[in-house]
């Protein structure tokens, strides 16, 4: 079974380690991007099965990039990540499939990503 | 001479302006020569028609005449006159009423004709002729001296009657100019003195008295002169007639007072004539004249005041009352103007006061202005003063302030300083200068330390009288004062002075003591009712200066707390700013804590290494809450309401947490009413509310010493337009030293947390338009009642 790929984007490097040790630690194959221009050369590159997008970014922030993504992909989850709850009510993120409050604990996310890709995956199956 | 010659010539001589006496001597000289007499005398009627007395003669001695008086009796002449009939005597001796006349050289005569003098009906004299040798008058005798009598006596008449007119004028004149006397001056007592001089000049009386109306109406004497040997036996009399006289308002004039029934009583024995004239003016008896023991040409008997003089003493009273009521109205004007003085002085006291009020910004500085405007002497000018207010919470009429000079030298020196320098606006120049340096002054120290209870049994009589009854009293020496007081006599050391209470709505809120100590001027009524009417204002200035400072301490408060609202504010300004910084806090603590976990899992031997690594990750675990914390208080939450169970929303928390607060030995009740009805609430927010309180609760439970009682009960019930919720603990309760400050920001007693869960929770429920209480039993422990409105149009 091929292992899930993710795309982390992330502005902040130390979060891009942390996010791929843990998620390389729990099974994933984990590609890293700075900002929204270079998350979107990989994303041309090679199609992730999955992204965790951080909102606030230099440049295009994260519900922007969000926007012009779901332009061409409705399907490749997206899980945001954000230091606290404040875009809760903001309506521009129901673009993504989830939320989450970042937190020196991982699990939270770790098990956030796990539900995702299940779902997707029961979605994709009768295709 | 024929007799006709005669009888023209005493025609002549009675018809001529001759004087009365010359006239007489002529007609006497002529009627003996007439009737071939050896002499011839007259003889006049007195006023009193008790005497007659001899006017002229011819062969009698000349020192006889008016020294001869044959008072009323059985003689020859009085004869004739009782009965008007001529008497003609051959030998006068052979009559048994005749007896011969001492002194007079009578002696010598044996006959006499004597005629009555009569003039209209009246007889008021006799004229009679005598003889040596016996003589038969004849019928022709007796009509010639009848003849001559009868001319004789139109000529008295006449001469009287000029007398009286030269009299009259005479009376005239001195009644005018005593009038213009009168009328000179404004000064009653000289009127009175003129008024009593001008009488008793005009008519002869041995007393005369003045009576005169006070202002109280009621009738004074005024004066009063005896020229008599017992100066109080008429006093009684004069009394009588002067009551009389001013009820009657008419004149009273008794010729004989022991022969009156109005004076029974009195005790006199005498005869004795009283006449009385009120003084009327405009309707109003302003007095009245009294003149009595008439004064008569014979002094055996007593004679009555005639009509003439009663029309004078009526002039000179109409006189006197005119100049009385001119002086009286004369002297109201000058009271009048005196009192406009005392009132300008009053206005201007009373405006600076007010604006001293206006000037003075604390209570302080507007008593000593007080002070200086009862003190000063262009104010009320009493030497020294004491201001007291009471203290109610104490009971204590307490000395505030008190002014004067220490000394009688201080005194002097600062009078002597203010005449000097006469401030121009009074109460700016005595803010400026604290003219009896108030505060080094021993008299204020003095004043300072005095309290007396104002109620109580130890209340002295005076603190009674002026704070009790709220009347001011004016203490003239020690005889007015009680034992009670003697311990305010002793410390003010000075037996006469004055209190007045300072009155507002009807409470004494204080007292204002005044004395002349150094110059020791009595306190008149006049500055009694200007010290009161000047402290009517000054409590209330006193009172309008209390509540301004309260209302300043009120503001002071009120711009505390406007400080603490721009505070608040600030920092929720700030906490745009804490916003950002805690983002930008959170990534580096989320690689920190983040490691730290990955150091745990990878660190499996190392015990030490793992202990730091905990540690780490678990005091970045409290920033991070921290953090959050301070964004949930910062930022705008905006809140969903909507339709919901709050039984459910706190089943819900409670679950949440049931394995930890089990897992402390903390025991939870639930008493939900079943019926609650339902609100319009952001569920998340109370959900979160309601976790925030049992953290608090499981903290506050958690420590040794509540092991043995650790609960947590749930109660909610239908209030009438809302819901309520009450979490009640065991925790012990919260110290009253930290209790006031629970709900602020930052404040926390635990080891761990924020600080912020109790000041977000007030924020959530404020925000669903509630209230948060606390009851707070110390030593058991702490109920937090949240009470939510109810939502409009839902019902049961």
């Amino acid at each position: 079974m091929n292992k899930k790929r993710i795309l982390i984007v992330d502005d902040e490097e130390n979060i891009r380690l942390l996010y791929s040790e843990e998620l390389k630690d729990a099974g994933y194959e984990v590609d890293m991007a700075k900002d929204a221009k270079e998350a979107q050369k990989k994303i041309d590159i090679q199609k992730p099965d999955l992204i965790t997008l951080d909102i606030r970014m230099p440049g295009i922030d994260g519900i922007e990039f969000l926007r012009r993504f779901r332009e061409h992909d409705k399907t490749t989850p997206v899980v945001l990540c954000t230091a606290y709850s404040d875009y809760k009510q903001d309506f521009r993120i129901w673009a993504s499939e989830a939320y989450v409050v970042k937190s020196s604990n991982l699990e939270p996310l770790k098990n956030t990503i796990r539900e995702v890709l299940e779902k997707s995956a029961r979605q994709s199956e009768p295709e | 001479m024929s007799d006709n010659d005669h009888i023209l010539h005493i025609g002549r001589i009675s018809g001529s302006r001759l004087h009365l006496q010359t006239m007489l001597d002529q007609v006497v000289e002529s009627a003996e020569k007439q009737l071939g007499a050896d002499a011839c005398a007259l003889l006049l009627l007195d006023e009193s028609k008790q005497t007659l007395t001899l006017k002229s003669s011819h062969g009698l001695w000349r020192s006889a005449v008016d020294a001869v008086r044959l008072p009323r009796g059985k003689g020859v002449s009085w004869r004739i006159v009782r009965e008007k009939r001529p008497a003609a005597l051959a030998r006068a001796k052979d009559d048994p009423d005749f007896h011969f006349v001492p002194e007079s050289g009578e002696e010598s005569y044996t006959s006499m004709l004597g005629v009555p003098i009569i003039e209209e009906d009246e007889c008021i004299g006799v004229i009679y002729v005598q003889s040596k040798k016996e003589t038969r008058y004849s019928d022709e005798d007796i009509s010639r001296l009848e003849k001559i009598s009868r001319q004789v006596a139109g000529a008295i008449k006449a001469a009287w009657d000029m007398d009286r007119i030269k009299e009259k004028a005479r009376v005239y004149t001195k009644l005018n100019g005593s009038s213009r006397l009168i009328n000179a001056t404004n000064d009653i007592e000289e009127i009175v003195r003129i008024t009593a001089n001008v009488a008793s000049e005009l008519i002869g009386a041995k007393v005369k008295a003045v009576w005169v109306a006070d202002i109280d109406e009621k009738l004074k004497v005024k004066h009063f002169s005896e020229s008599g040997s017992d100066p109080e036996l008429l006093r009684p009399v004069c009394e009588t007639v002067v009551t009389l006289a001013t009820v009657s308002r008419e004149t009273v004039n008794v010729a004989d007072i022991s022969a009156d029934t109005r004076f029974e009583g009195l005790d006199i024995i005498a005869a004795v004539s009283v006449v009385c004239c009120p003084m009327i003016f405009e309707e109003q008896v302003v007095g009245a004249i009294v003149l009595a023991d008439r004064i008569t040409e014979s002094p055996n008997y007593f004679v009555a005041f005639t009509s003439e003089e009663i029309h004078i003493l009526a002039a000179i009273a109409q006189t006197a009352a005119q100049a009385v009521d001119r002086a009286r109205t004369h002297q109201q004007l000058e009271e009048a103007l005196e009192k406009n003085e005392q009132n300008v002085r009053e206005l201007s006291i009373l405006f600076q006061l007010s604006m001293a009020m206006r000037r003075t910004l604390n209570l302080e500085d507007l008593l000593r202005v007080i002070l200086s405007c009862v003190t000063v002497g262009r104010g009320l000018g009493f030497n020294r003063a004491i201001l007291f207010l009471v203290d109610e919470s104490a009971g204590l009429l307490r000395g505030m302030i008190g002014m004067g000079p220490d000394s009688a030298e201080h005194a002097g020196r600062i009078w002597n300083d203010l005449e000097e320098q006469p401030p121009e606006d009074l109460v700016p120049w005595l803010l400026d200068h604290d003219i009896f340096e108030v505060k080094n002054s021993q008299f204020n120290r003095l004043a300072r330390s005095l309290k007396f209870p104002v109620a109580g049994a130890d209340i002295g009589a005076i603190i009674s009288k002026v704070i009790g009854q709220k009347v001011a009293v004016n203490i003239e020496g020690a005889g007015d004062l009680e034992q009670s007081d003697m311990e305010l006599l002793s410390a003010i050391g000075c037996e006469r002075f004055a209190m007045a209470p300072l009155v507002v709505r009807d409470t004494a809120l204080g007292a204002i003591l005044v004395d002349n100590l150094y110059n020791s001027n009595p306190i008149s009524g006049a500055d009694m009712e200007l010290l009161t009417r000047f402290a009517a204002p000054a409590a209330w200035a006193i009172e309008n200066m209390k509540l301004f400072e309260k209302w300043v301490a009120e503001s002071e408060e009120r711009l505390d707390l406007e400080k603490q609202m721009v505070r608040v504010e600030r920092m929720s300004t700030l906490g745009e700013v804490y916003a950002e910084l805690a983002h930008e806090l959170k990534n580096p603590l989320v690689s920190i804590g983040g490691f730290a976990r990955r150091l745990i899992s990878t660190l499996k031997g190392d015990k030490t290494s793992l202990k730091y690594a905990s540690i780490i990750a678990g005091e970045v675990d409290r920033l991070e809450t921290l953090l959050r914390n301070v964004l949930d208080l910062s930022k705008d939450v905006s809140i969903k309401r909507q339709e919901n169970d709050l039984n459910f929303v706190v089943r819900d928390a409670v679950d949440f947490y049931s394995r930890i607060l089990s897992g402390h030995g903390i025991k939870t009740h639930m008493d939900l009413d079943p019926d609650i009805d339902k609100v319009l609430i952001d569920a998340a927010w109370i959900k979160q509310v309601v976790i925030n309180l049992i953290l608090n609760a499981m903290e506050a439970m958690s420590c040794e010493r509540h092991q043995a009682l650790r609960n947590l009960s749930f109660t909610t019930q239908s209030r009438g337009s809302g819901v309520t919720l009450r979490i009640s603990d065991t925790g012990g309760g919260i110290a009253d030293e930290d209790f006031h400050k629970i709900f602020n920001p930052f404040f926390t007693t635990k080891s761990q947390g924020t600080g912020l869960g109790l000041s977000l929770c007030k924020k959530m429920v404020q925000l669903h338009h509630g209230s948060i209480e606390i009851d707070n039993k110390l030593g058991h422990g702490v109920t937090f009642t949240i009470n939510l409105p109810g939502a409009p149009g839902i019902s049961s």
